[in-house]
C-alpha cells in the first residue's frame, strides 16, 4: 500500500510540469495580450495611447519577452510561492487568490459533506425501497435538481430572500464584517451565510450523487453474495449496509476526486449571482481581461486540485476495495 | 420414517407485467433426515425457486402464495416440534434462527456468492457468530477447522484470502465450509458444481458425500445433470414446469423410469455402451411461464401422448407399486386398455 501510494505521488511530478505548460499556454492562445485589451478598452472609452507608451506598458508587464521566457519566469517563481503580478488588480496574485481560495475551499468542504448527507442515505433507501412512493418522490425531486441550472436557483433563492425576509441573499458575510477581522464571530456569520450557496451548489451534485447511489445499490442487491448473506440469517438491514451497500459505496468514493475542481468551477455563475467572494468570479475576471499571470496560476491551482482528488480518490478505493489493492499481484 | 422436511402443495408465483409466472406449482415432496434427494428437471422448471421458497428467501416480484413447509425441528429435551415455515415472518428472528443454522445453503457461482470486499474467514466466522454462542476468536477457531475440513491447504493463512484470490474450486469449499459451520441438518445444494470443470466437479462431490456421511446431514441437491444425481442421491424427484412429475428412490428411477419425460430425459443421456449417430433431444421447447396449457404439461412434447385425453385432463400424483410417485395419465384408467398398467388414483391433491 505504501508502495502504490509513493509511486502514485511520483506519478504527479510530469503531469503536474504538463498542465503548468498547457494552463500558461491556454492564456497566450487568444490573439493579443493584457495589453492589446487594456488599449481596446481604453480606445472604448475614447483615449488613445502612443506607440512608446504601449512598447512601455509592454516591457513593464514583460510581454515583449518571447513565450517560453514568460513561462520559466512565472514557473520558477511559482514553486517558490510567488504568483507573479496581476495586471488587472495591479496587486500580487498571492494576495488576491489567499483568502478566496480558502472561503472556497470550506464552501467546497461543505457542499461536498451536505451532497454525500444527503444523497447516500436517499440512494439506500431508493434502491432498497424501489418503485415505493418515497421512490417516486424523491427521484421527481432528483431530477428537478439536476434539470435546474444552479444560477436560475440561486436567483430564486435571492427573489425569496428579498421578497420574503427582506434580506438580501447574497455575500458570504454581513455588512459589518466585510473588512474585518477574522474572529469567532466573523467565523459565524460566514456560516450563517454559507448555507444557502451550499445548498444551491450542492442540488445538482446531489441529485445526480442520489441516481448513482440508487443504481449501483439496486445493481448489487441482486447479486449472489447477498443471497449468501440472507441465507445465513442475517437481518435485512444489517445485511443491506454490510454487503451490497459497502460495494455500492465504491464508485462514490472513487468519484470524490472529480467533485473537488467540479465544485469549485461549478460555482462560478453561482457565485457572480450571489456576489460570493470565492475564486470564480475571479477566474471569469482574469480570463476576460487576459490577466496572464492570475489566470495561469489559478488554472494551475485547479489543476493541482484536481490530481491531489484524484490522488485521494484512488487511495481510498484500493483502501476499500482488496480486488484493487491485489489487482497486481494476480491470483492463485 | 423420520421425516426432515415435508413440502406439500408449495406455490410460488411471480407477478410479472406480463402475466403470472406459475415457477413452483403445487410441488409434493419430503426429506428424510440424513438423505440426499436430488431434484431435476431443465432450466426454468422451479427447481432454485423450491430451494428459495423453503430458505423463505424468494424476492419480489416472486410470492410464495400457497402450500406447507413442515420442518421437524429437534427440542433441547431430545424431542421434535414440526414448523411450518411458511407460517413465520420470512426476516423474523425463529425463520433467521434456522436460516443458516438449520437449514444451510451453497450456490451455483461460488466466487459471486462470497463478498468480493470481505475476507472469506470473516465471512464464514459471520455465520457462526449469528447462530452459536461463542466470542470472535472462538468463531475463528471454528472457521479454520472447518476450511480444514473441506481440505483447503494453509487453512490458517487463507482466513485472511478474498474471494477473488482463490479458485472457483476453493471457493465452493468456502462455501460449503460456510454453510456447514453450523451443522446444519439440512444442506439445499442449488447447483453447486455448474460453474466447475469436470475435475473440480468431482472433487467436491466427493467432498460433499464424505461430509454427507460424517454429519449425518439431509442434502437437498439441485441440478440438471442426471449423471450427478445418480452418484449423489438416494432419492430422486423430476420436475418439469414447476410440478414434480415423478419421484422416487435414485436406483428405480434410472432402472425404470415410468414419466414419459423422465424416460426422454435418461435417453438424451450419450451412453458408453450404446452406439449411436445422434444424441436423442427430447423434441419441443419449454413453454413460457405464462401460458396456460390445459391439461398436462408436457403433452405438447410428450412421445405417448394421448389425444382427447393428455390435453384435457390434469394428471395427479399416483403411487406405483415400488413406492414411486407419477404425475402422468398413462398410469390412470383414462389411458386405453392396452396402455401401461394402470394403477390406483391416490388422491393426493
Amino acid at each position: 500500500m505504501r508502495e502504490y501510494i509513493l509511486r502514485r505521488v511520483l506519478q504527479l511530478i510530469p503531469t503536474l510540469i504538463l498542465i503548468s505548460i498547457v494552463s500558461f499556454t491556454i492564456i497566450q492562445l487568444p490573439p493579443g495580450d493584457y495589453v492589446t485589451t487594456y488599449v481596446a478598452n481604453l480606445a472604448a472609452a475614447g483615449e488613445e495611447l502612443s506607440e512608446e507608451e504601449i512598447v512601455a506598458l509592454e516591457a513593464h508587464y514583460g510581454l515583449n519577452q518571447p513565450g517560453y521566457i514568460q513561462y520559466v519566469k512565472w514557473i520558477t517563481n511559482f514553486v517558490q510561492g510567488d504568483m507573479g503580478l496581476s495586471f488587472y488588480w495591479d496587486r500580487p496574485v498571492n494576495r488576491l487568490i489567499g483568502e478566496r481560495l480558502m472561503l472556497t475551499m470550506i464552501m467546497s468542504f461543505f457542499t461536498l459533506l451536505f451532497v454525500y448527507a444527503m444523497a447516500i442515505p436517499i440512494g439506500i433507501y431508493s434502491a432498497v425501497r424501489q418503485y415505493s412512493l418515497a421512490d417516486y418522490v424523491f427521484t421527481f425531486v432528483g431530477f428537478i435538481g439536476l434539470a435546474t441550472p444552479n444560477f436560475l436557483l440561486a436567483l430564486i433563492f435571492m427573489y425569496i430572500g428579498i421578497k420574503v425576509f427582506g434580506a438580501s441573499a447574497g455575500g458570504l458575510f454581513s455588512t459589518e464584517y466585510l473588512d474585518a477581522e477574522w474572529s469567532i464571530a466573523k467565523v459565524w456569520d460566514m456560516l450563517k451565510h454559507m448555507w444557502l450557496p451550499v445548498v444551491i451548489v450542492g442540488t445538482a451534485g446531489t441529485a445526480g450523487t442520489i441516481r448513482v447511489m440508487r443504481a449501483t445499490t439496486l445493481d448489487e442487491i441482486g447479486r449472489p453474495y447477498v443471497e449468501t448473506a440472507r441465507s445465513k440469517g442475517l437481518r435485512e438491514g444489517q445485511l443491506t449496509m454490510k454487503y451490497p451497500v459497502r460495494v455500492a459505496l465504491n464508485p462514490i468514493l472513487s468519484t470524490i476526486g472529480w467533485r473537488l475542481p467540479e465544485i469549485v468551477s461549478g460555482t462560478v455563475l453561482v457565485a457572480l449571482v450571489l456576489n460570493l467572494p470565492t475564486t470564480g468570479p475571479l477566474l471569469w475576471r482574469a480570463l476576460m481581461s487576459q490577466d496572464l499571470y492570475l489566470a495561469a496560476s489559478m488554472i494551475m491551482i485547479l489543476s493541482s486540485l484536481t490530481l491531489v482528488g484524484t490522488l485521494i480518490s484512488d487511495i481510498l478505493l484500493a483502501w476499500v476495495d482488496p480486488r484493487i489493492r491485489y489487482g497486481e499481484r494476480g491470483t492463485t | 420414517m423420520d421425516t426432515l422436511l415435508e413440502v406439500r402443495d408449495l406455490q410460488t408465483h411471480f407477478f410479472m407485467t406480463e402475466g403470472i409466472a406459475k415457477a413452483v406449482d403445487s410441488t409434493t415432496f419430503s426429506i428424510r433426515r440424513g438423505q440426499v434427494l436430488g431434484v431435476v428437471g431443465e432450466s426454468g422448471c422451479g427447481k432454485s425457486v423450491t430451494a428459495r421458497s423453503i430458505m423463505r428467501m424468494v424476492r419480489p416480484p416472486g410470492h410464495t402464495v400457497d402450500g406447507e413447509i413442515l420442518y421437524t425441528r429437534p427440542d433441547d429435551d431430545g424431542q421434535s416440534t414440526v414448523v411450518d415455515l411458511l407460517q413465520l415472518p420470512a426476516t423474523g428472528t425463529e425463520m433467521r434462527a434456522i436460516r443458516g443454522g438449520e437449514i444451510a445453503m451453497i450456490f451455483q457461482e461460488p466466487r459471486a456468492s462470497l463478498s468480493p470486499v470481505h475476507k472469506i474467514g470473516d465471512q464464514i466466522a459471520e455465520n457462526i457468530l449469528l447462530h452459536q454462542p461463542v466470542s470472535q476468536s472462538e468463531a475463528e477457531d471454528i472457521a479454520i477447522d472447518m476450511l480444514r475440513q473441506v481440505h483447503i491447504p494453509l487453512a490458517e493463512q487463507r482466513m485472511d484470502a478474498f474471494a477473488h484470490q482463490l479458485s472457483g474450486g476453493m471457493c465452493q469449499r468456502v462455501m460449503i465450509a460456510m454453510a456447514l459451520s453450523c451443522h446444519p441438518s439440512l444442506l439445499i445444494a442449488d447447483e453447486p458444481t455448474t460453474a466447475l470443470d469436470v475435475t473440480t466437479e468431482a472433487q467436491i462431490l466427493e467432498l460433499m458425500q464424505g461430509l454427507q456421511a460424517e454429519l449425518n446431514m439431509a442434502i437437498m441437491f439441485i441440478t440438471h445433470d442426471l449423471g450427478v444425481v445418480a452418484d449423489m442421491a438416494d432419492e430422486v424427484a423430476v420436475m418439469y414446469l414447476g410440478k414434480i412429475v415423478e419421484q422416487g428412490a435414485a436406483d428405480d428411477i434410472f432402472r425404470d423410469p415410468k414419466h414419459p419425460y423422465t424416460i426422454a430425459l435418461l435417453e438424451s443421456l450419450p451412453r458408453m455402451d450404446q452406439k449411436r449417430e445422434w444424441l436423442q433431444t427430447i423434441r419441443g421447447v419449454v413453454p413460457d411461464p405464462y401460458s396456460t396449457l390445459k391439461g398436462c404439461p408436457f403433452h405438447p412434447r410428450c412421445a405417448d401422448f394421448i389425444a382427447g385425453v393428455c390435453d384435457e385432463i390434469v394428471p395427479q400424483p399416483i403411487t406405483l407399486e415400488d413406492n414411486r410417485e407419477v404425475r402422468c395419465l398413462l398410469y390412470t384408467e383414462h389411458a386405453h386398455q392396452d396402455s401401461p398398467p394402470v394403477a390406483e388414483e391416490t388422491g393426493h391433491q
